[in-house]
């Protein structure tokens, strides 16, 4: 079904997409191998993060042998390894769990955040793009433009300290705590709106310009030179055309939402897989460390290969997989 | 029967006419024209060039050391909130520890700006030769190169950054200049990658092109085919990419410094000092606020620069 | 019997940061139904921008018609409000661009772009303008038209899509078709094929042409009537025939002898016209061909000629200059054997 709704390309899109998935193998051994060498780098063990709390020599040393931290680090490396391909990440050190269900529990916040941001970024960038374009040196152009260029000059983590300020600590309208159970709206619109606004930002000024240049070219002449009506030239015509490098602009986007969220969720306390990183970086905690890694890396290059997956159903002069 | 004379004299005078109708302008001309005309640009240069000045002059204008403590004057309110201010307080506030602001803003002024264009050279001179030799050798060292590109490409900037920061930060390297050096390794590690898929995919379409062939015939060596004609032709997208290179770096570093992993204090930049600031926030917005304005001033400055700068080079917009 | 097409003083300006662009500016001219009249000039004489103004196709921010009328079939274009020039866009006048590769869209199937004005024009339904597509594919000398339907530009070489964009502006069988540069972006071989394609539609469906070409050799063949524009105005207006064997206008003249001749004994040096076009916004005094003339005198710095009949020429010929009028000192110049010249340019040095 899949294959007669992309239609022209299917059987060499096909091709490409199981080509891409086996690249990502070697990819993912690389972004394991760098994190593992620097994550072991760095002086300091997970162990001594409370000075004012040092376990036991003797206690130290178990664990120490427990979690296979004394083997050299080659074998540790590849003991990793072996694990990781049956999908056994590990325990956590600081907590003492499996990485699994830590990251299982964490994992769907994020995503909902993620998801909702990049929904919200797409449903207010693509019109406001669309018709300032259209529209251009009116209101909506220069309202869209100053939106555009505070969402990606003003550091998304001072918006963020001025929302919770303005919303959260004066005004007391939006709690800025948590995320509760998922559906608690009030509770989850500044998080959202933050983590949206540089993307949305940026596909702004994607979407305007790209449709600009749709607008001037030679087959819209030709279009209205056929009587078309001019909503139909817009439409069947140029955005058609526009909407293609926008569409490579959702793989960046998305890394940058990834990226957004370590320190929306650190703001906001928001019991994400973002947050979860950065304290396991500051406490050593190895195999989180090593896992979410890895399980960025492969979100972000499964968002890339569904952008050009897209691009190829767009753009029929692509030939997937050249 | 045209003589040699009749001939000249009759080109002098197409000379004369051609001069009568078109002002000839060269590429760097032309695009210089485009880029004064352009206000916004024009007035993020001059931020820029105020920035530079500052920074530059730094030791000379701040009023006080900027890591000097004087806790009983914590937290005092800039002039404007202050009715009883005098000259001999701090201008524009201080923050927990009794530091003058002010001259945190201009001494940070300092450190941000080199964040910003000292990473971003070594971005260009490790990019651009990556992706030079990529794209004009081919084959399996544009396989070899691309492979490690994808690699780090593969990794979110963010992450990469925080994770080098992070794990390194405890090294030798980590504190060369309070951590200074390890930051503009981090971003220019992180940064290298998009500059050299630039430069490689530019070098890709300019290869074929026949002034590339007609160079070959008159028997110019690979390394002159590189340097003289295929890489001034990549100039454009290039400066375009370093001025938008510039304030993602003073960006990245300003996050990082606010996740506390960035530069060490007490040396002070914006970002450190957005970080130390935050706790008293409710109290006192100014430690936040001041430093935050001083990131978005100079990160808008850079955007219209960068805009104009691409919009002056862009070679289908030629003036006439 | 009523023109076709008949143009009164048209023109055209675009209003840009540097000054107002006086690109057509006063132009006027009849066409008959069925007859192919061919508009030639230089770029940027303003010979585009007249068969836009025809159609209206003026990007409007910049552009403007500032004067004049445009009577199709009796009706002024110019007074019609949008719906009405979209209605005979594409219908009843139809138009040819210059660059294949550009000028259709690449996201659409061929099918889709010829059969658009089909369904609007003609009110076909996606069938019947299907069947009919196939039929203009094939008309236009398209092979294998019903399996390349759904086929995209790319996929076509330059004279196939130059093919499709005919076969476009045929589909709603329009009294009238302008062909801005149709053959410039093609091969030389594939140049004539399209030529000869539209000669034949021309005269199978009786349909009239507006032939825009800086190529003097392409409206050679094609063409019944040609009028030669240069800085915005037309300057001679003739039959072909009468044109090259008979031409009137010091610009035509230049442009004649540019062109290498086969049977040419005497090995001449080709003679280019030396100088580059006026400047649109600051136009100068007097007649706009004057300072790359070899021929001018004073009165063609002061004053503009206008364009009349001249002698020693059929009737309905017409030339925009001081010198070829009755009364002139070049009425009597035969400009290939050009001993007048250099005894003129001599007198003025």
């Amino acid at each position: 079904m899949l294959v007669c709704v992309l239609g022209y390309n299917s059987r060499s899109m096909l091709k490409y997409t199981i080509r891409r998935l086996l690249l990502m193998v070697p990819t993912l051994f690389f972004v394991a191998l760098i994190t593992f060498s620097l994550a072991h780098a760095a002086p300091g063990g997970p162990f001594d993060k409370n000075e004012n709390k040092r376990l036991p020599q003797q206690i130290e040393d178990n664990l120490t042998r427990y979690y296979g931290l004394d083997e050299p680090l080659p074998q540790q490396f590849l003991l990793y390894l072996r694990n990781a391909a049956r999908l056994d990440f590990g325990t956590s050190i600081q907590r003492n769990r499996s990485v699994n269900e830590i990251i299982a529990q964490g994992l769907p916040v994020t995503v909902q955040l993620g998801v909702q941001a990049l929904l919200l970024a797409l449903l207010v960038a693509l019109p406001l793009g669309i018709v300032s374009a259209l529209k251009q040196n009116s209101g909506v152009d220069y309202g869209s433009l100053f939106l555009a260029t505070i969402g990606t000059t003003i550091p998304s983590f001072v918006i963020a300290i001025l929302f919770i300020y303005i919303f959260g600590v004066w005004l007391r309208l939006l709690p800025f705590v948590g995320w509760g159970d998922g559906l608690d709206v009030r509770r989850m619109i500044m998080p959202t709106v933050i983590l949206a606004l540089p993307g949305a930002a940026f596909l702004t000024r994607i979407t305007r310009a790209s449709m600009l240049e749709a607008l001037g070219q030679d087959y819209v002449r030709t279009a209205r030179g056929k009587g078309l009506r001019e909503g139909t030239v817009i439409v069947r015509h140029a955005l058609k055309n526009a909407l293609i490098p926008v569409a490579t602009i959702v793989g960046p986007a998305t890394a940058g939402l990834i990226t957004g969220s370590f320190i929306i969720e650190t703001l906001f306390s928001i019991p994400g897989i973002g947050r979860l990183y950065i304290i396991s970086i500051n406490a050593r905690d190895y195999p989180i460390i090593m896992a979410t890694t890895l399980l960025y890396a492969f979100l972000i290059v499964i968002a890339n290969l569904s952008v050009d997956l897209v691009y190829g159903v767009l753009d029929p002069r692509i030939k997937v997989g050249s | 029967m045209a003589t040699l004379s009749a001939a000249s004299a009759s080109q002098q005078h197409a000379a004369d006419v051609n001069v009568l109708v078109r002002r000839q302008r060269s590429l760097w001309g032309d695009a210089l024209y485009r880029l004064k005309r352009n206000r916004a640009a024009m007035a993020g240069l001059a931020v820029v060039l105020v920035a530079a000045v500052l920074a530059i002059l730094a030791p000379v204008i701040a009023p006080y050391d900027p890591i000097r403590q004087d806790t009983p004057n914590s937290l005092m309110e800039p002039f404007w909130g202050n009715p009883k201010f005098t000259l001999q307080q701090y201008p524009l506030g201080s923050d927990q520890l009794g530091r003058d602001i002010l001259s945190r803003l201009i001494w940070s002024a300092r450190i941000s700006l080199v964040v910003g264009f000292v990473p971003v050279t070594l971005v260009f001179l490790i990019g651009a030769t990556v992706g030079m030799a990529a794209g004009f050798y081919g084959r399996w060292v544009d396989n070899l190169l691309m492979r490690l590109v994808d690699v780090i490409y593969a990794f979110p900037d963010l992450l990469f950054l925080i994770i080098i920061m992070a794990t390194l930060r405890g090294t030798i390297l980590g504190n060369l200049l309070g951590g200074l050096v390890l930051m503009f390794v981090a971003i220019a590690v992180v940064g290298w990658v998009g500059m050299a898929r630039l430069v490689r995919g530019q070098v890709l379409s300019l290869k074929e092109k026949e002034f590339v062939e007609a160079a070959r015939a008159t028997g110019a060596t690979n390394r002159r085919i590189m340097f003289r004609h295929l890489f001034p032709n990549t100039l454009a997208p290039i400066i375009v990419s370093v001025a938008f290179g510039v304030p993602s770096a003073i960006l990245a570093e300003a996050t990082l410094s606010f996740l506390g992993i960035g530069i060490k204090p007490p040396t002070p930049t914006w970002g450190v000092m957005i970080n130390e600031g935050f706790v008293v926030f409710s109290t006192t917005p100014w430690p936040v606020l001041l430093p935050a304005f001083c990131i978005s001033l100079v990160m808008l400055a850079f955007t219209f620069l960068g805009d104009g700068l691409r919009d002056a080079l862009d070679p289908r917009q030629r003036a006439r | 019997m009523p023109e076709l097409l008949e143009v009164k003083d048209l023109h055209t300006q675009f209003f840009t940061r540097d000054g107002v662009v006086r690109a057509v500016d006063g132009v006027s001219f009849e066409l008959a139904a069925g007859e192919t009249l061919g508009i030639v000039g230089e770029s940027g004489c303003g010979k585009s921008v007249t068969a836009l103004s025809l159609m209206r196709l003026i990007p409007q921010p910049p552009g403007r018609i500032t004067k004049g009328e445009i009577l199709f079939d009796g009706q002024d274009v110019l007074k019609m409000d949008d719906d009405e020039v979209r209605g005979i866009r594409g219908n009843r006048v139809a138009m040819i661009f210059q660059d294949p590769m550009t000028s259709l869209n690449p996201v659409l199937t061929i099918s889709r772009q010829v059969s658009e004005a089909l369904e609007l024009h003609l009110r076909m339904d996606r069938t019947e303008s299907r069947k009919r597509t196939v039929e203009l594919l094939e008309l236009v000398g398209i092979p294998s038209a019903k399996s390349r339907l759904d086929d995209y530009p790319h996929q076509f070489s330059g004279g196939m899509r130059q093919r499709v964009m005919i076969a476009m502006a045929l589909s709603c069988n329009p009294k009238l078709i302008l062909a801005d540069e149709p053959t410039t972006a093609l091969d030389v071989t594939i140049q004539a094929q399209i030529l000869d394609l539209l000669k034949n539609l021309a005269r199978e469906f009786r349909t009239a042409f507006i032939l825009i070409t800086h190529d003097l050799g392409v409206v050679a063949g094609m063409t019944q009537r040609i009028h030669v524009m240069y800085g915005g105005k037309i300057v001679e207006k003739a039959d072909t025939g009468e044109l090259f064997a008979n031409p009137k206008h010091p610009y035509t003249w230049g442009l004649l002898r540019s062109i290498p001749r086969l049977d040419e004994t005497r090995r001449e040096k080709l003679r280019p016209i030396e100088g580059l076009p006026p400047d649109l916004i600051a136009l100068p005094p007097g007649c706009r061909f004057a300072a790359r003339c070899q021929y001018k005198r004073d009165v063609c710095t002061e004053k503009e000629p206008e364009l009349v009949s001249i002698p020693n020429a059929k009737a309905d010929h017409e030339a925009r200059c001081w010198g070829t009028q009755a009364g002139g000192w070049l009425v009597d110049v035969d400009y290939r054997t050009d001993t007048t010249v250099f005894a003129t340019a001599k007198a003025d040095a």
